[in-house]
């Protein structure tokens, strides 16, 4: 008890009882208390004296007003916050599969679902080309667009709620692919189909690719967490069987997407092979000078010589190959989805675990949205606390 | 946030209107203590007006009266700054002139509540003046009802210290 600091609460009046008892010991005990309590109390009567105002002037004025005028509207900031919240979710909900749909096409094609893929390479032995063993290079290389493009196409057919959006596009009707007259295109072409029967329809789609000389490079199938089943082929057509092919396979169910495109790569080739023939003539010239030397230095040096031309030959030649083989055998990316069915209600286990399985569902999507949502606000944090901060105060001060 | 948000549903209904038939004039005589007759209507008004625009927001932690009046010192504040005045204390004493008593003590303590810091001035005024407890000072200016008093003690001292040196003259 600091006592000087209590004598003026206690003049106030300001003191409980028990400080006020041990300050009216105090001051009874002590002449320079009570002076000090004398002052004060003087001081105090003076302030009171200088309290007097005039008479209060507008009060009329500011009731006529008042009774005109409402009461603001409580702010109602929390719905404000729900709505802002709700907001961010849905948003997220938008977002998040078009990340999902980019990260698949970005990524490998064993990821998302589990895919039941067979690899299913049925190269007929008499497809020279195959046998150079550079289709793989190839396919990786140069097809690498257009399998991604397939990529994306399953990715879109994987969810099902795509396919209604893609039920109601027109399907492109791709024109037919004009006679090559002697040329070298590659023909590349992708459709997606509504079937049936998924298994069904990959079974005969496979006996048609082998029945036109083609052959099924790869064969996917796979269900969704709604229990629908897709599946990809990517196969390998004679280009002069790529607008047949196309054909029969759009009788097989509703088209959703179809698309092809060509590339003439005659110029190409003829440049190659034009190359080539120089590089021969240029090797045969190296391997005469390498016989008439004798030299070794010299020897040496035309050696080195010849090993650059016959690499370099070779690259061409396994390029041509590549090249040769895809013009010959068009790539067609064959997608199947399942036609969606309503479902008469099951019996009461079906319905029981159909609803534990969405819920289960709802539940883990919930909690990755809220998962996305904390990290963003981790993240940005630097950004969005000053900010709070700043409003927190700013409203505090505009409320008092 | 989510405290704010509850205490925000569990508003407080305010009738205005009730507290300017009951506040008014001693809300004009606090604003006429601090920014003198000629703006104390209007201090006042825009006090009431403000007190309008706000009681959704009261929360009922303090008395609506006090609330009422941490308004009014804020609107009192800030048209000083505006006008760019200091305490009309020589409208005080003038009006204690008119009043047929002159009394000398309250012309020296005027003089030397001039010469208070300004966060002495305020706690004096709000105590001696407007009447207001410590507890109630504590809630308009937000600070501690321990500073309140402290703050008190150290204006008293200071007041003594300048009256002291004016009869020393």
């Amino acid at each position: 008890m600091n006592l000087k600091e209590d004598l003026k609460a206690y003049v106030d009046g300001e003191l409980n009882a028990d400080q006020v008892k041990e300050l009216e010991r105090a001051a009874a005990s002590s002449e320079e208390i009570r002076d000090e309590i004398a002052v004060l109390r003087s001081l105090k009567e003076d302030c009171v004296s200088l309290s007097a105002t005039p008479e209060p002037t507008g009060k009329a004025a500011l009731l006529h007003r008042l009774k005109g005028a409402r009461p603001a509207r409580k702010p109602n900031f929390m719905w404000a916050y729900a709505g802002a919240t709700a907001a961010l979710l849905i948003g997220i909900a938008i977002i998040e599969p078009v990340f999902s749909q980019a990260r698949i096409a970005g990524s490998s094609p064993s990821m998302e679902v589990a895919r039941t893929a067979t690899p299913n390479v049925e190269a007929p032995a008499a497809s020279a080309p195959l046998e150079h063993g550079d289709f793989s290079e190839a396919k990786k290389k140069e097809e690498a667009p257009d399998h991604d493009l397939g990529r994306k196409e399953r990715a879109d057919n994987s969810r099902p709620r795509d396919a209604e959006a893609q039920q109601s596009r027109n399907p492109t009707t791709v024109p037919a692919i004009p006679p090559s007259y002697g040329r070298d295109i590659i023909y590349n072409g992708a459709i997606s189909l509504e079937v049936a029967d998924v298994q069904k329809s990959v079974t005969e789609a496979t006996s048609l690719i082998q029945g036109l000389g083609g052959f099924v490079v790869t064969s996917e199938s796979s269900l969704d967490a709604l229990g629908k089943a897709s599946a990809h082929l990517e196969a390998r057509i004679p280009a002069s069987k790529f607008d047949t092919a196309n054909k029969t396979l759009a009788k097989y169910g509703k088209i959703l997407s179809q698309n092809s495109s060509g590339q003439d790569v005659t110029a190409d080739i003829a440049r190659g092979e034009g190359r080539s023939r120089a590089l021969a003539v240029a090797e045969q010239e190296y391997i005469r000078m390498l016989n008439a030397s004798r030299n070794t230095s010299a020897r040496l040096e035309v050696r080195r010589r010849l090993d650059e031309v016959r690499a370099e030959r070779e690259a061409i030649k396994a390029e041509l190959t590549r090249m040769k083989d895809l013009a010959a055998l068009s790539t067609l990316s064959i997608n199947f989805e399942e036609k969606a069915s309503v479902k008469p209600d099951g019996p009461i286990g079906n319905w029981w675990d159909d609803s534990n399985t969405g819920a289960s569902n709802a539940l883990g999507f919930v909690g990755r949205i809220l998962g996305r949502v904390l990290i963003y606000l981790v993240y940005l944090s630097p950004i969005w606390i000053p900010g709070l901060a700043v409003w927190l105060i700013a409203r505090r001060r505009a409320l008092k | 946030m989510l405290t704010q948000m509850l205490r925000r549903s569990t508003a407080v209904h305010l009738d205005v209107e009730t507290l300017a038939e009951t506040h008014y004039d001693a809300v004009w005589r606090f604003c006429f203590r601090r920014v003198g007759r000629e703006l104390a209507a209007d201090a006042t008004q825009e006090t009431f007006l403000t007190a309008l625009r706000r009681a959704s927001s009261f929360r009922g932690d303090s008395d609506a009266k006090t609330w009422l009046f941490g308004i009014a010192l804020n609107t009192c504040r800030s048209l000083s700054r505006k006008q760019t005045r200091d305490l009309p204390l020589d409208e005080i004493l003038e009006l204690q002139a008119q009043s047929g008593t002159p009394n000398l003590s309250a012309m020296r303590l005027t003089q030397a509540l001039k010469k208070v810091s300004p966060e002495h001035q305020e706690v004096v005024i709000l105590h001696e003046l407007d009447g207001f407890s410590y507890l109630e000072i504590a809630q308009m200016i937000e600070i501690p009802e321990g500073t309140v008093k402290s703050r008190l003690h150290h204006a008293f001292l200071a007041l003594r210290r300048h009256l002291n040196s004016e009869e020393d003259l």
